[in-house]
């Protein structure tokens, strides 16, 4: 069973991140591990150095037999460019106030999106997650302290030029079990009218 | 005569999404940043209201049942990220009239919108 958390830790939760942004136009590439640079969110801007306008969204999430989060952060510039096509034409500009408060607000509901699919994926095989309310950050340059577990995957996305860096972590019970998968995934788009 | 939609969604920019598909459609849109707010905004004009399910303070299916024991009387459809059968059959259980999975697609939520608002 442990395989299966490893597989969501690994396989689903940067998925579920390319997914997403796809959803809104924004093509990410999978970089190489970024196992070795977590203490910082590392080289998000397009020369590879700090940024001086980051946004991060974050959100927990548990279940009788598992708890974790994740963390997404990048570019202001990426967080905007991925906004929905229907508001894209107005601008976001990094030197408004109330244009932050947007790319926040953005970057907690692309996180929130990014587990709903992992959760749509647990659900569909037995595990039923509750999530917490999403929550987002941003500032110059923004650093974190390594994180001390050691099933953390921080993983980097090229957002061409700029970068994605996310973080999924999770701890679960020896007794996780989990059913095979279903076909009673719902996907992004469907409508059901009852 | 205009219809009034009412968007439920602790994201300001979902609003704002749901508001320039469906305001050229002729919608006029009301907007509410959680249940509890959108509890208190409700009223009889409202056609529609189109309810996220995970929001803080009031969640989208903790609504459906205040309005059921408030008997309340509007046609909601969710709009979510998530997509479990169980949350599906529970919203429906509580009176929701459909389930439409984030990101949405534009066409096929005004034909919803049309097809369900009052």
């Amino acid at each position: 069973m442990n395989e299966f958390v490893s597989e969501v830790l690994e396989r689903f939760g940067p998925e579920a991140v390319c997914e997403v942004f796809a959803a809104y136009g924004v093509s990410l590439t999978r970089l190489p591990s970024a196992e070795g640079r977590a203490t910082i969110i590392p080289g998000l801007g397009r020369d590879g150095g700090s940024p001086d306008a980051t946004v991060a969204g974050f959100i927990g999430f548990s279940a009788p037999v598992l708890r974790g989060a994740l963390l997404m952060a990048s570019t202001f510039e990426v967080v905007a460019r991925a906004r929905p096509p229907a508001v894209r034409n107005k601008k976001l500009s990094s030197a408004s106030s109330s244009d932050w408060i947007l790319a926040r607000d953005w970057a907690g509901e692309l996180v929130n999106q990014v587990l709903g699919r992992i959760k749509n994926r647990m659900r569909s095989h037995g595990l039923l997650l509750e999530v917490s309310a999403p929550a987002a950050l941003s500032g110059q340059a923004l650093a974190f302290a390594k994180p001390k577990s050691p099933k953390t995957r921080p993983v980097l996305f090229d957002a061409h030029p700029d970068k994605v860096w996310f973080w999924l972590d999770a701890l679960w019970s020896s007794e996780v079990e989990a059913t095979g998968g279903s076909d009673e995934e719902r996907k992004a788009g469907d409508v059901i009218l009852f | 005569m205009v219809k009034v939609v009412m968007v439920v969604d602790d994201s300001a920019t979902i609003r704002q999404e749901v508001a320039a598909v469906l305001g050229p459609e002729g919608f006029k849109i009301v907007e509410a940043a959680d249940g509890e707010e959108a509890l208190g905004k409700l009223d009889s004009e409202v056609a529609l209201v189109l309810c996220d399910v995970n929001m803080p303070r009031m969640n989208g299916l903790d609504f459906l049942d205040q309005l059921k024991a408030r008997k309340i009387s509007v046609p909601v459809l969710m709009l979510t990220t998530e997509g479990q059968p169980d949350s599906i059959e529970r919203a429906k259980l509580a009176g929701a009239k459909g389930w439409i999975i984030k990101p949405f697609k534009a066409p096929q939520l005004i034909a919803a919108v049309k097809q369900v608002a009052r």
